[in-house]
Parts: structure tokens; sequence; C-alpha cells
């Protein structure tokens, strides 16, 4: 999990108003909150400025994100400083701001953590929760929790399966099993872990230092290392460098990710990577109809009616022989964070239906479902599990 | 039809207006050696102008690309200069005495012409066929090709046997030239009919027209005995290779249909 903390703080008094400690507590909520508003206040004050400016503190290992409210401080305590995690915590900070408006004029008990606990969860921890995500059931958890309805969970559910195994135990749906999990590591009577699976995306960390962490992996694996370039999944590492046992390559993997060896890509940019091989298993297959040099037409007409809507697709052009092709500038600000993920599907969606809604003009309708059918089933096979999150029925 | 389609297909028109007009007057006026003069220079002419063209578009871009639209069209150019070729072969043979005897010369061209229509034809369905997932298309072909194999080669069989020899020994040259006329149109009439609703269709179904009235030559030719060179195969000469001219010119300018 990168989250670490979560503390919302009264801007005026210093005063910490809710707080949420999703591993080990970290801070004593009140020293942090006073700190944060002088710390604030001291670069507002050095700065001369209206507005104001602090946005991250930086430690070695994490860091403390801060986002404004009218007048309330939201800090978060995360791994790494993403445009992801920071939409996150706005949107706590001004669900709070909308929900506890009283509390900006008159001091009183709102019973803030029981409201309030609903919007956290759900924002910080569901979306964490899978159908094969792994639940590993604490020690002693009756200790932990008294929680009746955790408690009902835990007691049924082995101590180590998946989410998705937990249903069939209960025999509810599985909705309702992530919901129960959910509130599990809420109390923190559980962990979950997202196993690493075949249609994942990962890079190295570091290119240039991958001869040093070859120790404890097999050759393949290490074989593997230099294809993990962030733009290809597992299951096609592994069928590259052939790998005998993809369930051993897949544990491997997971064991770089906990030394930070590799890192997942952020989902940015892996909605970058699967948006980009949609549309080119689109134009290339109405090359092969309709002649590159039309199809490459279609796309920059379909571009530039859409760039006005989302400027970043002026970064996605196609090289000679219909490649799709994606600039730095774009691949980085993806690999930051600093593109919403929604933004960039929202545009690839628009932007294919433009591409479709022309080719069908040359080759009927009929063909041209015939040609997004097609290419679904390709992208389906590279990314079985993450497929769905390309709208084809909206094409 | 829009602006764009008309300025592509009107020079093409023109020349159909005059090569008919040419043609019905010197028929009406029993002008038969002009109308023999005319056809013959006429045929290669228009061939090689309507292949030209067609290399002129496409070629610019490259001869050799991995885009079976553009090869397709580069290989209907091709066989557009092939057929040049073959026409430049008849007239030479009709002016020499006896010289219907070197027709089986004239055939061995027009397997070259085959070969780069089929090429191009057939590369193009096969790579629609497995774009869009016809798995089943591929069946369907080698059905096509093995009944028109077996029923060509039967009837040819028929008409050397029978008493009075329709078909020469020596035609037997054009059984591989009917087979591959035939695949050819089949293949056409399969890709015009899976995109009949789109703009490509337009011409398509111009190439099928095109490569059907040369079959037509074929068959009377083969058939009937009539000469390549005689006016009437010229004439649908003409009117075919300016439907498969215009039809490479369509497709240059599809996204303006």
């Amino acid at each position: 999990m990168k989250t670490k903390s979560l503390y919302i703080i009264r801007r005026n008094s210093g005063v910490c108003l809710f707080h949420k400690d999703f591993t080990a507590s970290v801070y004593d909520p009140d020293l942090i909150s006073s700190f944060m508003v002088a710390m604030t206040s001291f670069f507002d004050q050095a700065t001369s400025s209206l507005e104001s400016k602090a946005r991250t503190f930086e430690g070695t290992d994490h860091k403390i994100l801060l986002e404004f409210g009218e007048w309330t401080l939201g800090a978060l305590s995360a791994t790494e400083d993403s445009a992801y995690l920071r939409k996150k915590l706005k949107h706590i900070v001004d669900r709070f701001e909308e929900q506890f408006n009283l509390l900006r004029w008159v001091d009183m008990d709102l019973a803030i953590h029981t409201r309030f606990n609903r919007v956290v969860k759900e924002e910080f921890i569901r979306e964490h929760i899978f159908e094969d995500s792994e639940i590993r059931v604490k020690l002693n958890w009756d200790l932990i929790t008294t929680e009746p309805e955790v408690v009902a969970f835990l007691r049924v559910i082995p101590e180590r399966c998946t989410v998705g195994q937990a249903a069939k135990f209960l025999e509810v749906p599985l909705e309702v099993a992530m919901n129960m999990t959910a509130e599990a590591v809420w109390v923190r009577a559980i962990s979950v872990s997202n196993p690493v699976k075949p249609d994942d995306i990962y890079q190295v960390t570091s290119p240039m230092g991958t001869s040093g962490l070859v120790d404890n992996i097999s050759p393949e694996t290490a074989k593997a290392l230099p294809v993990l370039d962030g733009e290809t999944t597992l299951a096609i590492v592994a069928e590259k460098v052939k790998t005998s046992d993809l369930q051993r390559f897949l544990k491997e993997i997971d064991i770089l990710a906990k030394k930070h060896q590799v890192e997942l890509i952020s989902r940015a940019q892996e909605a970058l990577v699967l948006n980009s091989t949609a549309l080119q298993s689109i134009l290339s297959g109405s090359a092969s109809l309709i002649g590159h040099r039309i199809t490459s037409r279609i796309f920059e007409e379909s571009r530039e009616e859409l760039i006005p809507t989302f400027s970043w697709l002026v970064y996605i052009f196609l090289e000679r022989d219909i490649d799709v092709e994606v600039k730095s500038s774009l691949l980085t600000a993806a690999i930051k964070g600093k593109m919403p993920p929604s933004g960039l599907n929202d545009g690839f969606k628009e932007l294919l239906q433009s591409v479709i809604k022309k080719v069908i003009v040359f080759l009927g309708t009929k063909p041209t479902k015939q040609l997004v059918t097609s290419s679904r089933l390709e992208l389906e096979k590279t990314f079985p599990k993450v497929n769905y999150r390309i709208e084809w029925e909206t094409f | 039809m829009n602006k764009e389609t008309r300025n592509v297909i009107l020079p093409f028109l023109f020349l159909y207006v005059v090569f008919i007009g040419v043609f019905v007057i010197l028929t009406i006026t029993n002008s038969f050696e002009a109308l023999e003069l005319v056809t013959l220079s006429f045929a290669p002419l228009i061939a090689f102008v309507t292949g030209m063209n067609g290399l002129r578009l496409f070629g610019r871009e490259g001869l050799v690309r991995n885009d079976p639209f553009h090869m397709m069209n580069i290989l209907l150019s091709f066989g557009l200069l092939a057929s040049c070729i073959a026409d430049i072969l008849t007239a030479s043979i009709s002016i020499i005495e006896n010289g219907h005897v070197f027709y089986f010369a004239y055939s061995f061209v027009l397997v070259m012409v085959i070969l780069f229509w089929a090429i191009g034809i057939i590369s193009y369905l096969k790579s629609a066929s497995s774009i869009l997932g016809i798995t089943n298309l591929r069946k369907l072909f080698h059905t096509i090709l093995i009944f028109s194999s077996v029923s060509v080669t039967f009837v040819f069989i028929i008409f050397i046997a029978i008493p009075g020899q329709l078909i020469r020994t020596e035609q037997l040259i054009d059984v591989p030239l009917t087979l591959g006329y035939i695949y050819i149109v089949a293949s056409l009439a399969l890709t015009f009919w899976t995109f009949r609703e789109g703009s490509i269709s337009i011409p398509l179904f111009l190439v099928l027209a095109g490569i059907g009235i040369m079959l037509i030559r074929h068959f009377l030719w083969c058939f009937l005995t009539i000469y390549p060179n005689s006016p009437i195969q010229l004439f649908l000469a003409v009117v075919g290779y300016l439907a498969i001219g215009t039809a490479v010119s369509l497709m240059h300018r599809l996204e303006k249909i």
C-alpha cells in the first residue's frame, strides 16, 4: 500500500480533525498537525504568498503530500508523490469540508470518525481489493478487533486465501466479500496483497543496476529483466524469454518488486500502453484494408478534431507504416502520475470512436465491426484482465 | 456523386465517350480497316496510359511496401502495363502472314498479366480475411480453386476430344489462364460483397467489371476463336482497361469519395 496515514487539519488552529493510519501508527496526529500548520505558515510568511505554497515534505522513503481546502488542510503520508494520490487527497478534503462545514464556525462533536470513515475507506482501501487479492489473517486478530461484521468474516475464512475464495466460503456475492475485506483491512485485522499477474506491466527501476539484483533469481528471470520496459505485459515477457515456469517467474518478479528493483507501472502509464495498443491494432487493420496513406489521414483528422478537448493528443503520432508513437513528454507525465488515467482513457475512447466512425465510411459497418472484434480479441490475449477498461461496446 | 469523384472519373468518361463514338461511327460507315487500325492502336495505348497513371499515383510512396492495399493497386497497374505488351504483340501478329499460329505466345504474356492481378487481389483478400477474422474464407477459396480446376480442365478435354477439334491442342495454355481469371473474378466478387456498404466498394466493383470483361474476351477467344486482334475483342479490352484504370484512380482518392 502506497498510503501510510491521512490527516485532516484545521488550518487556523492546527487541530487534527480526522486521522487514519493505514498501516502502523507513524506519528502522533496532534504533533504532526501542529507541525504541518507551523511549517505551511512559515512557508507562506517566508515567500510573502497569499496562497499556501507548501506541497510536499520529503523523507528518504516516504513523502507527506499536502492539499489545501478553504479552511482545512489534508496531509497524506505516502511512498510516492503522484497526481493520482493528490487528486484523491483533494477529493477527501473537499468532501470533508462539505460534510462538516459547521465545524468551520463552531467547535462541536459531529462524530467525524464514524461518519467519515466510509469515504476514506472507499477512496484508499476498497480500490486495492480485487477478486484475486490475497488475504492474510493476522495472528490474534480477535484481540485487534471486536467489530461483529469483521469477526464473522474472519471466523469463516482460512488464514490465507484470495477474496474470490473468501466469497465462496461465505457463499456471498464477490462484491460483498470485497467490502468485508475492506472492513477487515480498515481495522488492520488482515493484510491484503495483490499477486503479480501475467498481464501486469513492470519496469526495471534502474536499468544500469540489473547486474546486482540477479543473485536470488533464476537465469530465465534475469534474462527477462531488460525486456521489462514498462510497455510489455509479463505474459509476453515470459513468452519472449521462453520461461518454462510462469508461476515461478511471477513469484520472482514479486520478490524483485518488494526489493524495489522492479516496479509496477502507474495506472496512467498502463492506460497509455493499453489504449495505444488498441489504437495500433485498429489502425493496422484499417491500413491493410484501405491503405496506410488513408489510414494515416483518418488518424490525423480524428486527432486534430479532438486536440481542443484533449490537448495531450498532440503527443500521439504515427510513424512510417502506421506505428503509433507516444512522445516522451507524455510518457514521462504518465510515469510520474501527472496525467489522470481517467483523462487518458476518455481521450483515447473519443479518438478510437472517431477513427472507427471514419473507417466505417470506407469499409461499411459490418467489416468495421469485425475489425473491432478482431482487435478486441487480440487485446484480450495480451491484456486478459485489464482489457475491459476499454469500452469496446461503445465503438 | 460528389465533386471529387466527378473529377477523377471525368477524364476516363471522356475517353470512353470518344472511343465508343469513334467505334460506332466507323462500324456504321463500314470502315473496317480504319476500325481495325483504331482499335489496334487504342487498346495498347489505353492500357499503357492507365497503367502508368496507376504507377504515378501509387508509386510515389514507393513501389514495394508492406501495405496490401497499396500493393494491390501497384500490381493492378503492372497488370495493365503487361496487357499493353500483350496487345502490342497482338498487333505485331496481325501484320504477319499466317500469324495466328503465334497466338499461344500472346497467351503466355497474358499469364504474366494474370499473375500480377492474382497476386495483388488475392493477397489483399487474404489480409482482409485474416484481419476481419473470416476463417472459412480460405476454405471457400480452396473449394472454388479445386472445383474450377476440375471443371475447366474437363470442358477443355471435351472440346479437344470431340470431332472437329473446336479447341487446338496448343491452346491448352489457356487452361491455367481461364482458371486464373475465374479465381480472380471470384475473389473480387467476394471482396466487393464483403465491403459492399463502404465507399471502397465502388472501385472494387469497377475492377470486378474490368477483369470480368477480360474473362469474357478470353472465352470469346477460347471457345468462339474470335482472335484477340479483332475489333470487338479490342473494343472490350479498351472498356476493361478504362474500368480498371478508373478504379485505381478512385482508390487513390478514396478519402474524397
